[in-house]
């Protein structure tokens, strides 16, 4: 991080909010190019997300990260305005998923403190030539376009002049003096967007003749009708001193009227105008996208700043019903010493806001707003609703504009998981600690009424904080599932392949670690089924298989554990050609006629393994499968492969909720401790020798209810050490899951507790303990552990 | 940054310094760096399935951590716990593991020149798990590798 002087907690919201930003981008590229049309909420929130980039690369001094974003903003602002057609869909896809990944890579960049790519021409170079590819479209069709914009401006198009050309009168505010230069100056300005404008009276400077027409009939332009009629209008709404103006002899727009103006100042001394200027207008550009302020210019702008500070920061809001809206979103902005509601443009406007040191809304902005605080008295005897204090008016404001609008206050903050770690081990502890203390051999034998209803008391608030601090931690896999579209896309195109992405349990909430541990993993598979599981159109329709394949992600909570699995419907493992190259690489231990299929499966896993005789750029180079491996064991998660050849093929991960919380009971076997989850318990139960029969191996079995179980032994599989022996000694627990059922043979039962999960330490992963039915341990009351048996694995 | 350039002050203040500890009346060294802490045998959890010389797991202060007998380790014969018995925490490769050893000795300063590299010997399987020899009076002290240790 060094190369960069930024500050870190504002580096890791960059981080943040921009890894999201592109996220979203993706989802909507992806959604669009399905239905191969952008509508233009998706034009629009491209438009923002870059838009949101842009800025805060900027400020980050990020430049060339900026400037892509910038480029590209560029091009959405074109699209926006001026539409695409079909055709040009395509290419822009490519384009807009390339510069994606490209903000992608750099983002990734500043997070791993890599120095960044300082050449962005090719990427500016193939978006400015889309960018005139289209412009060369709309050359070809200039009278569309126009017709299509004057069509959609605000202003009926009554009667155009013969030649197509627009009519414009302007109409100056009463009284504003030398109206003559203020037209003048008016159509230099003009002349910015719009070089061949004639105006009416031609001259203008010296004449005063043209002050007096100008009074009388209004100042009349004509512009010839190549030009965005839009363009110029917002123009004029944002130009200072008019009153009013007709297009082509159509209804005034009433500057007054027709649109609202919002004027903003920033607290004494709260540094970077501009840059709150800019947040303030994302976050209205948000509800309202049509926003026009003053300055326009915000970014890399420092003048703005000065500007903001004189004459505070000018929004002007065209739709009227929105106001409300807009003004709620301004009184929920951090260091804003007051705002104002401008009907129009005044000079004594600005003092309205100056004199104000409290947030202001007038309720209502009056035709003329006449300096409304400024000059308190009459506007009380106006409106008799602003004698309310300042500060009520504040909050009375958005109530009576829109009853309807709730409030939009932030409610969402991003922790840094380190914390939640810690609560999570000190509510573990707690947890513990409180029935180290209730259940204390000091305690035993004694009557306290007063203790025993404290401790019940404190057992419930403790489960409760459990609850909450667990919920926390979840998040839905939603998240690392969405992210495999992508992949499948790309990888659709660069194979030449057509493969659907099924997603299956979206929703499930696993904890955050498990989550972003499974990204990785799930990519590397979701890339082989691709790349080596799913045939080439021609060999599925050869196989009689429908030629669209499918990659299926699902997600389960089964209570204790969470079951992702990839499957794909592909020409699944070959089992000889598998033992056959694992022979080859010398990593078979024992003859291939042995090795069971699921054992044959499990070869994938090794390092430096890979049955695709070719690498290609996604997979083949047999790093993959065991860094998956290494990753899911890495959450204390198990994987197992299932294929039946020519059917396709399954990865199953099998993940405990690490730290979670479970009813257990709680069995002694010899010395040892171990603990059973309630939720596979069926019943448990003494039983004498004569209820046991044996099979033809000498194992043990016995009747219930009609039911023939098999025994297991703890003691006898573990290898431990235990004085009880004998089956009527000790005592059976029936367990049944997976519709597997059986018996487990313990010393005695110590009790039900709660117990807190914890992942066994990361050096017995060598040991492969889990195999043999052992999954985590816990830490009993009296601080020892006791191992947590997972039923599944130990009836295998 | 920062932190990195803690950690590389913290390490050069330990460099050269040697935790050692007995087995079997050899004399062992460790380097300080590994070393978290030393506490006393607690009840060791047993783990099934495992080879001999990881004894279980214990509780430290709500960590769960695996416990390794070096007797075991070295291939030397099981002796019953006594009162000077205790367990050293290492930390190596992000992974905290308990090694339990006859009793520890004291720390000491070693000079890089002071440790000659270890016989290349095949044969001896405890030989494999040292980085070093050093001479200390009349003993010899063996150096431990500690990353070696966990592995096979």
């Amino acid at each position: 991080m060094a190369d960069y002087t930024i500050n870190d907690s504002m580096a890791e919201m960059y981080l943040y909010e921009t890894n999201s930003l592109l996220e979203e981008l993706d989802q909507i590229l992806l959604g669009a190019e399905k239905s191969n049309e952008f509508n233009s909420e998706e034009i629009n929130s491209i438009f923002r997300i870059m838009h949101t980039i842009k800025g805060s690369s900027a400020m980050m001094e990020f430049d060339k990260i900026a400037k892509v974003a910038h480029v590209i903003e560029d091009l959405f602002a074109y699209i926006r305005t001026n539409g695409i057609d079909k055709e040009h869909n395509e290419p822009l896809f490519t384009l807009v998923f390339q510069a994606n990944d490209f903000l992608r890579e750099e983002v990734e960049k500043v997070e791993a403190g890599d120095a960044l790519c300082e050449d962005i021409s090719f990427l500016e170079n193939k978006v400015t030539d889309f960018l005139n590819r289209l412009k060369g479209v709309a050359v070809e069709t200039p009278a569309d376009d126009v017709s299509s914009a004057a069509d959609a401006s605000t202003t009926v198009n009554k009667s155009t002049a013969p030649n197509g050309d627009n009519i414009i009168v302007v109409h100056f505010e009463d009284d504003c003096q030398m109206e003559n230069i203020r037209a003048m100056v008016l159509v230099n300005k003009l002349r910015e967007i719009c070089s061949d404008v004639v105006h009416e009276p031609a001259e203008l400077a010296g004449n005063a003749n043209a002050t007096q027409q100008i009074l009388e009939s209004g100042f009349k332009m004509t512009i010839p009708a190549s030009y965005d009629l839009n363009q110029i209008i917002d123009f004029l709404h944002k130009e200072s001193h008019i009153k009013g103006f007709t297009v082509n002899g159509g209804e005034l727009v009433d500057k007054q009227h027709g649109g609202q103006m919002i004027r903003v100042f920033f607290e004494d001394d709260c540094q970077m105008e501009n840059m709150r200027a800019f947040m303030l207008l994302q976050q209205i550009a948000e509800i309202y996208p049509p926003i026009v302020s003053v300055p326009e210019e915000l970014e890399n702008n420092s003048e703005a700043a000065q500007q903001i500070i004189n004459e505070g920061f000018l929004l002007i809001v065209e739709d009227e019903s929105k106001v409300p809206e807009i003004l709620e979103v301004i009184e929920n902005a951090l260091h804003i010493k007051s705002f104002a509601v401008e009907g129009g443009q005044s000079n004594g406007s600005v003092k309205t806001a100056e004199a104000d040191t409290t947030k202001a809304t007038p309720t209502e902005s009056k035709p003329a707003p006449v300096a409304v605080a400024a000059e308190k008295e009459p506007t009380k005897a106006q409106e008799p609703k602003a004698e309310k204090s300042a500060s009520t008016e504040t909050k009375a404001a958005p109530a009576e504009g829109d009853g309807s609008h709730k409030a939009i206050k932030q409610s969402l903050i991003s922790v840094n998981l380190n914390k939640l770690d810690t609560l999570m081990d000190l509510v573990g502890e707690l947890v513990i600690t409180e029935s180290m203390v209730t259940s204390s051999p000091d305690l035993q034998g004694l009557e306290l009424e007063n203790f025993t209803k404290a401790a019940r008391q404190l057992r419930k608030l403790t489960n409760d904080l459990q609850d909450v601090s667990m919920s926390i931690r979840m998040v839905s896999v939603s998240g690392a599932f969405q992210k495999m579209n992508r992949i499948v896309r790309d990888m659709n195109k660069k194979l030449g392949k057509d493969v659907d992405l099924i997603l299956i349990g979206e929703e499930t909430e696993v904890d955050k670690t498990i989550v972003d541990s499974i990204g990785d993993p799930l990519m590397h598979l979701v890339r082989n089924s691709m790349d080596h599981g799913i045939e080439s159109l021609e060999e599925r329709i050869q196989a009689g298989k429908d030629p669209r394949g499918k990659v299926t992600l699902s997600a389960e909570n089964t209570g204790g554990e969470i079951i992702i699995t990839v499957s794909d419907d592909g020409k699944g493992l070959d089992r000889e050609k598998l033992l056959q190259k694992a022979q080859d690489k010398g990593f078979l231990t024992k003859a291939p006629s042995e090795y069971s299929d699921r054992e044959a499966y499990m070869l994938l896993m090794m390092p430096g393994f890979s049955t695709k005789d070719q690498v290609t750029e996604f997979s083949g180079r047999g790093v993959g499968m065991d860094v998956v491996k290494q990753n899911i064991e890495k959450v204390g998660g198990t994987i197992h492969i299932e294929s039946q050849k020519g059917k396709g093929m399954s990865t199953v991960f099998k993940i405990p909720l690490t730290l979670a919380i479970m009813d257990a009971m709680v069995v002694a076997v010899g010395t040892e401790i171990f603990t059973i989850p309630i939720k596979v318990i069926s019943q448990s139960f003494k039983i004498r020798k004569e209820d046991l029969t044996e099979d033809i191996n000498g194992n043990q079995m016995v009747m219930i209810r009609g039911e023939c179980y098999s025994i297991v032994r703890l003691h006898q599989i573990y290898e431990l050490d235990t004085d009880v022996t004998d089956i009527e000694e000790g005592i059976l627990i029936l367990v049944e899951v997976n519709n597997k059922a059986a018996c487990i043979f313990v010393d005695s039962l110590l009790g039900q507790y709660q117990v807190v999960v914890k992942p066994l330490p990361a050096y017995l992963n060598n040991y492969d303990v889990h195999s043999y039915g052992i999954t985590g341990c816990t830490i009993l009351g009296d601080g020892n552990i006791s191992l947590i048996l997972d039923v599944a694995n130990l009836l295998k | 940054m920062s932190e990195n350039i803690q950690t590389n002050e913290a390490s050069d203040l330990l460099k050269g310094k040697y935790l050692t500890f007995f087995l079997d009346e050899q004399c062992f060294g460790v380097e300080i760096r590994y070393v978290l802490e030393i506490i006393g045998v607690q009840n060791i959890t047993k783990v099934p399935k495992v080879p001999s010389y990881i004894s279980g797991i214990i509780n430290l202060r709500g960590k769960v951590l695996p416990i390794i007998d070096m007797r075991l380790r070295f291939n030397k014969a099981f002796r019953p716990f006594d009162k000077k018995t205790c367990i050293i925490v290492v930390e190596v490769e992000e992974m905290t593991i308990g090694l339990i050893v006859d009793g520890v000795d004291e720390v000491e300063n070693l000079p890089d020149t002071a440790i000659s590299e270890p016989p290349q010997a095949d044969w001896d399987y405890s030989s494999n798990f040292l980085k070093g020899v050093a001479k200390r009076g009349k003993e010899f002290q063996l150096i431990l590798d500690c990353e070696k240790v966990l592995k096979d």
